[in-house]
């Protein structure tokens, strides 16, 4: 069982166990950006993707890379953290028991003291070739595009949303190209000033003493702000011609409340399950297996753009009998169409995810982390919530999901047979 | 170096001729099953018996693996679904698995298992209406830049074997596909000795072997004599470079050392480990080359390699984002001349068992690699065990012998002209 608990101000969650042969460590350094002015947007876009993949920055990563490889059995990985909302740096750590048994104390040791000064020591970018690699990222930025099925969700992303939303996934290459290394800088300095810090970690010992004594970085909380709500007031639909042999549909509906309690985000997320989210959805049974439109036919929440999307990839010419397959399903999931036999099948799936998690240490916090979207602390109450949940609790939400759509199809070459 | 790994891992042959395999985790909350035949996109010319050779067209395993979910009273997904089953397959170049992880039920799941895969149902119809799904599932793989680099480096490499042909086939061959092709294949290759299932969990394999023949469906099964035939692959790659234009916006470099003579050697699994271990090091995050080379603005900083190896086959491909290619034959020589010092090697072991232990975490990532394994004719704990019993002079010896340019070839994926 993971326990929680607060302690210097930094977040810790601990499994002590002897149940997994490696040990597993995360050390996450974040502050929040304004995520509603574009250029702070944008210069995050930019210094993530710098601290990612080249910089000054990466001298220091190969260097504590290398240090702990050759002292370890270990895997060290150490990611940027761009969120919509936040900026930050992840240093995780995978390693296996037997070098904590063999050399107790001294892996932490070693650990703590190559990480914090990381993070001291890297309070900014030394890079003179700053233009170039600006240049690069922005080519970087744009190859996002390569994989169509991708692009075309981020494509959607991008014409759905509104300004600031817009750099989530992309990035804005205009304003990215306008952002100067003391922007970058200024950025990264509110990251190594203040940040929030959270720390996981499932070992045979208890480490929290070493983990969050004089951490190296004041300490701040972060406070997420609400979304607007998005509205459309008629359905938009935009055709776009691709260089391509298949066409992609994506579809967003917006939800309409950005004051949606946390059994209402499960009970919106299981009708999502009902409608495209398994390999029994009502997607998947007609799009793909009665009518042979597509290999893949499913949707997915976006909690944090308030919308909610479906996706598939057809030929050109099946555009408008997929469109009414699609739209069947959803007045489907209007009309109160949902089946007792569904709601149990979601359930149990979702058991068999929930419970299996626990096998391996990084899927179970990966999984604690997946359920601070519905608003839950624990697997327990998450469960709970979904068991309790019922026909009418799915009915009752669908009434959130917006009358109006936006549509983008890329239309690829129509191909006889 | 102390040896850290410890799995429970028992195989029984049935009287039916079926491999069993049960890896034991008394704390898994979690159970799998992997029920693997020995059938695979190579294997699409065989014959019964004295009978010719036939050749059925390309796409047929990956095409059959589709079909065995749909039967005459519904998908089988559903059925899986209700006992908390999360199934699926898949086909590769030599096997096909079908696979499902629960936490409940799990010898009903099981039942389901073999009774979809023992129990097939094609007709004409079932099987005209798969054809849309998976051309779209090959138009979908069309599109996407990196797996034509990956089959392009392959079509490079090999001159007659069907690695050259992608796994799920082409749009025209599977419009080729009848119903009666795919009960010929199957009648062949799914002969219970061409197949083992693995399970995993907290589970015992006398049990499991007691449920097994308490399924009629299992019993019912014959095994039938049948021969594979294979194309004679020449030493030598096909080609040394070519190239393909498509929608992207960067230059993608995909090289392929081709390594079928590694089964030359008389421990060719260990001569594989040591090649891997050059271009681990050669290409990894901390290597200097690959520093020297970002920073200069020639790659972008996700070159990776990929090693793989059949029975008859290996190759290792190496790929990533090329900003200058006026300096990639530099490059090239640098990497191809990288010296690792025996510590370095040493520091190469480490991160090896270290992210072999890592992986053994996942029961179904084990499950997965035993049944691979089983395929190719690998005992998996030795393979696992080779990890201790590698020396620095033997890693020269061979590294210096097979990672030369004599077996390389380059695919590039390109923008279009402008």
């Amino acid at each position: 069982m993971i326990e929680k608990n607060t302690i210097n101000d930094i977040e810790v969650k601990k499994l002590i166990t002897t149940d997994y042969q490696t040990q597993y460590l995360t050390i996450s350094v974040t502050n929040e950006v304004d995520n509603k002015d574009l250029k702070i947007v944008s210069v995050n876009a930019l210094a993530t993707a710098l601290l990612k993949y080249k910089s000054s920055f990466f001298d220091s990563k190969i260097d504590f890379e290398s240090k702990l490889e050759t002292l370890y059995n270990s895997k060290i990985s150490i990611q940027p953290v761009r969120t919509r909302n936040l900026i930050g740096i992840k240093i995780i750590i995978t390693c296996i028991n037997e070098n904590l048994t063999l050399n107790g104390e001294k892996l932490v040791d070693e650990l703590i003291k190559y990480a914090y000064d990381l993070l001291v020591s890297q309070k900014e970018l030394k890079n003179e070739d700053f233009a170039k690699e600006q240049k690069e990222l922005i080519e970087y930025l744009n190859e996002a595009n390569e994989d169509k099925k991708i692009a075309a969700s981020n494509e959607l992303q991008y014409n759905f949303n509104s300004d600031w939303r817009k750099v989530n996934n992309l990035g804005d290459v205009k304003t990215i190209a306008d952002i100067t290394i003391d922007d970058i800088n200024n950025h990264l300095a509110m990251l190594f000033n203040k940040a929030t810090i959270k720390i996981n970690f499932s070992s045979p010992n208890d480490i929290t003493e070493l983990l969050v004594n004089d951490f190296p970085i004041p300490i701040t909380k972060v406070n997420h702000g609400k979304f607007d709500v998005i509205t459309l007031s008629e359905n938009i639909e935009k055709v776009t011609k691709i260089e391509g042999s298949q066409s992609y549909l994506n579809i967003a509906f917006p939800i309409t409340s950005n004051d949606l309690t946390p059994n209402e985000r499960v009970h919106l997320s299981m009708l999502n399950a009902v409608l495209g989210g398994t390999a029994t959805s009502k997607l998947f049974t007609n799009v793909r297996e009665k009518h042979s439109l597509a290999y893949y036919a499913a949707s997915k929440m976006q909690f944090h753009f308030s919308y909610f999307e479906i996706y598939t990839g057809i030929e050109a010419k099946n555009f408008e009998l997929a469109k009414k397959v699609i739209f069947e399903q959803i007045s489907d999931l209007r009309s109160d169409v949902i089946s007792e036999e569904e709601l149990t099948t979601v359930k149990k799936m979702w058991d068999t995810d929930i419970e299996g998690c626990v096998d391996l240490h990084i899927t179970l916090f990966n999984k604690l982390a997946q359920l601070k979207v519905y608003g839950f602390d624990n697997i327990e109450d998450f469960k709970s919530a979904y068991q309790a949940t019922t026909i009418a609790d799915l009915n009752n939400v669908a009434k959130y999901i917006a009358e109006n759509y936006y549509l983008n199809f890329w239309e690829g070459d129509s191909i006889e047979k | 170096m102390k040896n850290n790994i410890n799995l429970d891992i028992q195989t029984k042959v049935l009287e039916n001729g079926l491999t069993l395999i049960c890896y034991k985790k008394p704390t898994a909350s979690k159970f799998y099953a992997i029920y693997t035949t020995k059938y695979g996109s190579l294997n699409d010319t065989f014959k019964y018996g004295e009978n010719d050779f036939e050749a059925y067209p390309k796409g047929i395993a990956h095409f059959l693996e589709h079909k065995m979910f749909e039967k005459e009273d519904g998908d089988t997904f559903v059925k899986f679904a209700k006992f908390g089953g999360n199934a699926n397959a898949f086909t590769s170049f030599n096997q096909t698995s079908y696979l499902f992880g629960c936490t409940q039920n799990f010898y009903d799941n099981l039942t389901l298992l073999v009774d979809m895969v023992n129990l097939p149902w094609f007709t004409k119809e079932t099987t005209d209406k798969e054809k849309g799904i998976i051309e779209q599932e090959i138009r979908m793989y069309d599109d996407n830049p990196d797996w034509r680099g990956y089959f392009g480096t392959l079509q490079n490499m090999y001159q007659e074997a069907y690695l050259k042909d992608d796994i799920a086939g082409t749009v025209d061959s599977i419009y080729e596909i009848k119903a009666e092709h795919l009960y010929e294949c199957y009648n062949a290759f799914y002969s219970p000795n061409n197949m083992c299932l693995v399970v995993s969990g907290n589970l015992d394999i006398d049990e499991v072997e007691k449920h097994l023949l308490s399924i009629d469906s299992f019993m019912d099964r014959e095994n039938v004599t049948f021969t594979t035939k294979f194309p004679v692959e020449p030493e030598a790659i096909a080609k040394k470079e070519d190239s393909l234009e498509m929608d992207v916006n960067s230059l993608k470099y995909n090289y392929g050392l081709k390594l079928d003579h590694i089964f030359d050697e008389e421990d060719y699994k260990k001569t594989a480990l040591y090649i891997q271990m050059f271009f681990s090091a050669a290409m990894s995050n901390t290597s200097p080359i690959i520093d020297k080379y970002v920073k200069a603005h020639v790659i972008e900083n996700n070159f990776g390699y990929y090693f793989d190896a059949g029975s008859d086959y290996a190759y290792l491909m190496f790929s990533g984002n090329v900003l200058n290619e006026t300096k990639m034959d530099e490059f090239l020589n640098e990497i191809f001349n990288y010296k690792m010092t025996p510590e370095q090697f040493e520091t190469e072991i480490k991160k090896h068992i270290g992210s072999t232990v890592f992986s053994l975490e996942s029961m179904s990532s084990v499950s997965n690699d035993i049944a691979r394994q089983w395929v190719l004719g690998n005992d998996y704990l030795e393979g696992l065990n080779l990890l201790y019993h590698l020396n620095f002079e033997d890693y020269e010896k061979y590294s210096s012998k097979y990672v030369t340019q004599d077996f390389l070839t380059n695919f590039i994926v390109k923008p279009f002209a402008k």
